[in-house]
């Protein structure tokens, strides 16, 4: 058996979703990967979410993807980040059990029909006529397929470093998929070079944990995913927060000329959201206090994770930097942190789709485009899968605009900026964040993974009676009253809550600072009994009401304005008001229309706007 | 490519000189078809006749000066043209310039290129405008300050301000494992950062007030020589001056200049408490009103005769701006005894307006009334366009720092609602990479 329909190569985050998809639409699949005993590895810290990566996770669950749920089969730990923040930006993150992550994963790869799992390296891809073929592999063997999806990680002519020594491997000391690169290179993709790392792990019998605070989870009913309904999770396994301080500065210091970036052994850029405590200590000199957290990695295991400390240097000196932590004074090192340097495809090389413009179904996803994390690997594989399942299948690409995702935002800046590091979605790259929240990305993409056949009957149903539910209860807040009688005024008064001297409806009430979901709820039995994810639904229409619709607004004067062309003699360097890098990017590519400025590097959504604006005033625009 | 604009600079009328001036691609070689002489030294005067280009008539003896694009006004090719004023000889050569193909250019438009080609911002474009139009030294030298750039330096810097709030506040919610700082900073930053806004707007009515003048009332019983001493201060006899009671019925007034100020002095009739005829009543009520919206009052007294009426006045228009003047000091060689009966805090100034004494100490003493409510004059003119738009970006602010416990994800977006408008309405520029930023300021990283 060598055709099949989707090919995915690698079965990291990308690799799991993409199979799952293109499987799920009803395509012959097959998955290959270098060790099945390490399908959905977790290599650095075992956890999803966390700002703007929950987003992600959302909108994969909400298309049908699996992370979410998965993620949930092996929890260790939940907790919602930014809860003192407002209601549009919270974000979930859970730590997971790693090995049974993997397993989960695995067993569900193994049951899924259309699918067939393979251990195998890939070492070379079947051009013909500038199409993919298909691909050969270690054991000069090929294996035909109508598209080819490649989410190769750190395997592409990965390269550990540790000191100053280096070999060649991928993930934690995996085989590595060596040859696979000089074929991209030899057919003429344009390959780089990214970096990244990891810390040590620890032994959690070794840790003085009075020295450090815990950090348990979330204790209230909670779900990651939509058709999860909320629950207590128990058990949990809490994390411990520490402090770097000045000895583990001096420590570092010392050491520093180990590092392999500093020898000049590994000299391509790392992900600055990851940066070693080696460049720490170059960059923030007079800081000595940097967090760190010791996340569990597992119930059947007492390796310990410890966020914040990614190192490269020596593993003896790794231990003697460990050691000046408080708490950590006897600590036993169980593996040693290391830098690994591993290669890219340039992303000019692919459409937004994800596949690659030389070679008609050829697909790449997750760090071979020049990402950083799980969430983002897995958001790409699920977009690879549906659009080379697509491509079998004659349905339309789907790609979705950064107006109403983060996945959006993360496929439009990877495509249009230049990736100067590996990339990592956040919140500060997300223009419409009060249209696109965590909460809703069921509303906004299931209707989506539904069409394309993703999603499941079962998590159809449900998504209906939430949204016939949030339509009931729009309805309801929008035509009940409260009003200043004295009974209310008493009941508000006996509850102490804040009272009211005019009528209010639900909805307007829900927008005062001082009154909330569980106030109204109090005051109101039949607002009460929706569901609580309805509620929330609900206040946060309410309260962010005036937000939503200025980003609605400034979304609806792009989609107008996109096609306005610049007059032929049009003065570029008149636009003054835009971000220096913005207008710099601007000079140089002279572009022909809005939507050309949009996708220029250094070009920011808010210049856009600002740029709409300085039209107008110029008469150009009306 | 800029077409060649050209205006007369200097107003119409009778004079020995009038400017011409000219901005745009080549309008130095258009100059140089009028004329047989070589021109075109940068910022070289040089004395030419110019002809009419179709027709070869003189049209006057000239200089010319002209300007390469890098140390323009406009940031083009610029000509300026020296010819001799009136309302003939201009014309005749403004006319010949657009018959060789310049375009008469409307008002403004030479400032318009400078902003467009980046010479000058509108905030700087506006302040033309002004020391154009300014009716003091004072706001002369304000507005040139302005232009100089010190309004703009304060604006960026209250942009810059703003971006780096946004900064911090996208870092906690982008980052919030790794910004270890106490949200209620970032939200004091704000607060801290609405009182620069506020002393802009404060700036604004002194900018007005430098522009409408500063008012001055002289108030006080009829007779008392209100009008003597109203002639004295602006110079010249303005008023007719009797020996008669009410011999000014309404209110005059006059604009002189002190040290800079613009001050508009009115003199007034006396209130006339006893027995108004109907007309009095009218007159009444408009000195009161005149009274309330005064800067500064003047009450006048007469040295030989202060009544309980004038105590009644002086305390009922009682304000800190108030100057006590004991006028006919000439008639009596010692200070009259009711002076004690004045409220403590009284200012008083001694003077005889017939034999111009103690005018100078007079003078002074308004001088530092005005001095003392401005306070620290600012370096800036905030001109009522601009002043609106920052009580407008104050008002957003607002809604982060009225509320007792703001929303961190809601004040991002207020924050950026102000940078907008800066940008938009007021056309400050400056700006950052924001993640850059991010990097810089905080240690990210798990």
């Amino acid at each position: 058996m060598n055709h099949f329909d989707v090919l995915v190569v690698g079965a990291g985050h990308a690799g799991c979703e993409a199979a799952l998809a293109s499987a799920r639409m009803g395509c012959n699949t097959a998955l290959v990967t270098i060790n099945l005993d390490t399908i959905a590895w977790m290599p650095c810290n075992p956890a999803i979410g966390g700002s703007g990566k929950s987003q992600v996770i959302a909108e994969i669950d909400a298309l049908g993807g699996e992370i979410a749920l998965n993620a949930e089969k092996s929890l260790a730990q939940i907790r919602v980040l930014n809860t003192s923040r407002g209601l549009a930006l919270r974000s979930k993150r859970v730590q997971c059990d790693k090995y049974a992550y993997s397993n989960n994963m695995k067993f569900l790869l193994e049951r899924e029909p259309n699918l067939t799992l393979y251990q195998s390296i890939i070492d070379s891809l079947i051009i013909d006529h500038n199409k993919c073929i298909g691909v050969k592999d270690i054991h000069e063997e090929d294996i035909f397929a109508k598209c080819i999806i490649l989410t190769t990680g750190t395997h592409l002519a990965g390269k550990i470093h540790v000191g100053w020594v280096s070999y060649d491997a991928g993930r934690g000391g995996e085989l590595v998929g060596g040859k696979l690169s000089s074929s991209l290179h030899n057919v003429g993709l344009d390959v780089r070079r990214f970096n990244t790392g990891t810390t040590p792990r620890i032994d959690k019998k070794s840790v003085d944990y009075s020295k450090l605070s815990e950090q348990p989870g979330e204790s209230f009913p909670i779900s990651l995913s939509y058709i999860t309904k909320r629950k207590i999770w128990e058990p949990q396994l809490s994390s411990f927060l520490g402090w770097t301080n000045e000895k583990t500065i001096e420590t570092t210091k010392k050491y520093l000329q180990y590092s392999p970036s500093k020898s000049g052994n590994m000299t391509k850029v790392g992900p600055r959201t990851c940066p070693s405590i080696e460049e720490k200590v170059q960059w923030f000199p007079e800081n000595a206090k940097h967090s760190i957290f010791l996340e569990q990695e597992g119930f059947k295991t007492d390796e310990v994770y410890i966020a914040g400390l990614n190192m490269s240097i020596y593993p003896r000196f790794q231990l003697e930097i460990l050691k000046t932590i408080k708490g950590l004074e006897n600590v036993k090192m169980f593996r040693p942190a290391y830098a690994i340097a591993y290669d890219w495809v340039h992303t000019s090389e692919i459409k937004t789709s994800l596949e690659t413009i030389k070679f008609e179904n050829l697909f790449l996803a997750g760090q071979i485009n020049g990402t950083t994390g799980y969430d983002e690997a897995a958001a790409q594989g699920i977009i690879a899968g549906i659009n080379a399942a697509s491509k079998v299948k004659g349905l339309e690409q789907f790609i979705p605009s950064r107006q109403i995702s983060y996945i959006g935002v993360m496929l439009d800046d990877m495509i249009n900026k230049e990736l100067v590091e590996p990339y990592r979605i956040t919140p500060s790259h997300v223009e419409c964040r009060m249209l696109n929240r965590e909460d809703n990305a069921d509303q906004r993409l299931t209707p989506i993974g539904r069409k394309y056949g993703l999603v499941s009957d079962e998590r159809w149903k449900i998504f209906n009676e939430k949204m016939e539910s949030i339509e009931k209860g729009r309805m309801f807040v929008k035509e009940n009253k409260i009003n200043p009688n004295k009974e209310t005024i008493e009941t508000l008064q006996n509850m102490s809550y804040p009272t009211i001297h005019q009528s209010y409806s639900y909805f307007d009430i829900l927008k005062r600072t001082d009154w909330n979901e569980k106030m109204l709820s109090a005051i109101s039995k039949e607002f009460d009994s929706f569901p609580k994810d309805v509620k929330e639904e609900l206040v946060i229409e309410s309260k962010y009401e005036g937000y939503i619709r200025r980003e609605k607004n400034e979304r609806k004067k792009i989609q107008k304005y996109r096609n306005f062309k610049f007059p032929m003699d049009f003065d570029f360097s008149a636009l003054t008001m835009l971000s220096k890098d913005s207008l710099i990017s601007i000079i140089e590519k002279k572009p022909k229309t809005i939507a050309e400025t949009q996708k220029l590097p250094g070009v920011r959504p808010s210049d856009i706007i600002i740029l709409i604006s300085m039209l107008k005033k110029m008469k150009l625009l009306s | 490519m800029s077409d060649q604009i050209v205006a007369i600079a200097t107003p119409p009328g009778e004079s020995a000189l009038s400017a011409i001036r000219l901005s745009g691609d080549d309008c130095i070689s258009l100059v140089q078809s009028l004329t047989t002489s070589s021109i075109g030294e940068h910022q070289k005067a040089k004395r030419v006749l110019l002809k009419d280009p179709i027709s070869g008539v003189l049209l006057d003896d000239v200089v010319v000066i002209c300007y390469r694009e890098s140390s323009s006004y406009t940031g083009e090719e610029m000509v300026e043209i020296f010819c001799h004023g009136g309302n003939i000889t201009v014309h005749n050569v403004f006319n010949s310039l657009v018959k060789a193909g310049a375009r008469p250019a409307p008002p403004g438009e030479f400032s318009k290129r400078a902003v467009l080609n980046g010479k000058i911002d509108i905030i700087q474009a506006e302040s033309i405008e002004q020391i154009v139009k300014a009716r003091s030294s004072k706001e002369a030298e304000l507005s040139l300050q302005t232009l100089k750039g010190s309004l703009s330096k304060v604006l960026s810097s209250i942009l810059l301000q703003l971006e780096e709030i946004l900064v911090e506040m996208d870092a906690r919610l982008s980052f919030p494992n790794d910004v270890y700082e106490e949200d209620s900073l970032v939200f004091l930053r704000v607060k801290t950062l609405q009182s620069e806004i506020q002393s802009l707007i404060n700036a604004s009515s002194y900018s007005s007030i430098i522009n409408k003048g500063f008012s001055v009332v002289l108030m006080g019983k009829t007779n008392v020589g209100k009008s003597t001493l109203f002639n004295v201060l602006v110079g010249f006899e303005r008023t007719v001056v009797s020996p008669y009671p009410s011999t000014t019925h309404d209110y005059v007034s006059e604009i002189v200049s002190w040290e800079g100020y613009p001050i508009t002095i009115f003199d007034t009739a006396g209130v006339i408490t006893i027995n108004p005829s109907p007309l009095d009543e009218i007159f009444n009520n408009r000195m009161e009103s005149l009274y309330d919206s005064a800067f500064m009052l003047l009450y006048v007294i007469d040295a030989m005769d202060c009544s309980q009426e004038d105590l009644k006045m002086i305390s009922s228009n009682k304000r800190p701006n108030m100057v006590i003047v004991v006028n006919k000091t000439d008639l009596s060689k010692e200070d009259p005894k009711w002076l004690s009966n004045l409220p403590d805090d009284s200012r008083i100034v001694k003077v005889s307006a017939i034999n111009k004494t103690g005018i100078d100490p007079l003078v002074t003493s308004i001088i530092d009334g005005i001095k003392k409510v401005i306070g620290q004059e600012p370096d800036y003119y905030v001109n009522q366009r601009q002043s609106s738009i920052l009580v407008n970006i104050n008002n957003v602010l607002d809604r982060i720092t009225c509320s007792s416990e703001p929303f961190m994800d809601m004040a991002v977006e207020d924050i950026k609602e102000a940078i907008f408008i800066m940008k938009e309405e007021l056309n400050v520029s400056h700006s950052k990479e924001l993640l850059n930023d991010i990097f810089s300021h905080f240690c990210i990283g798990k």
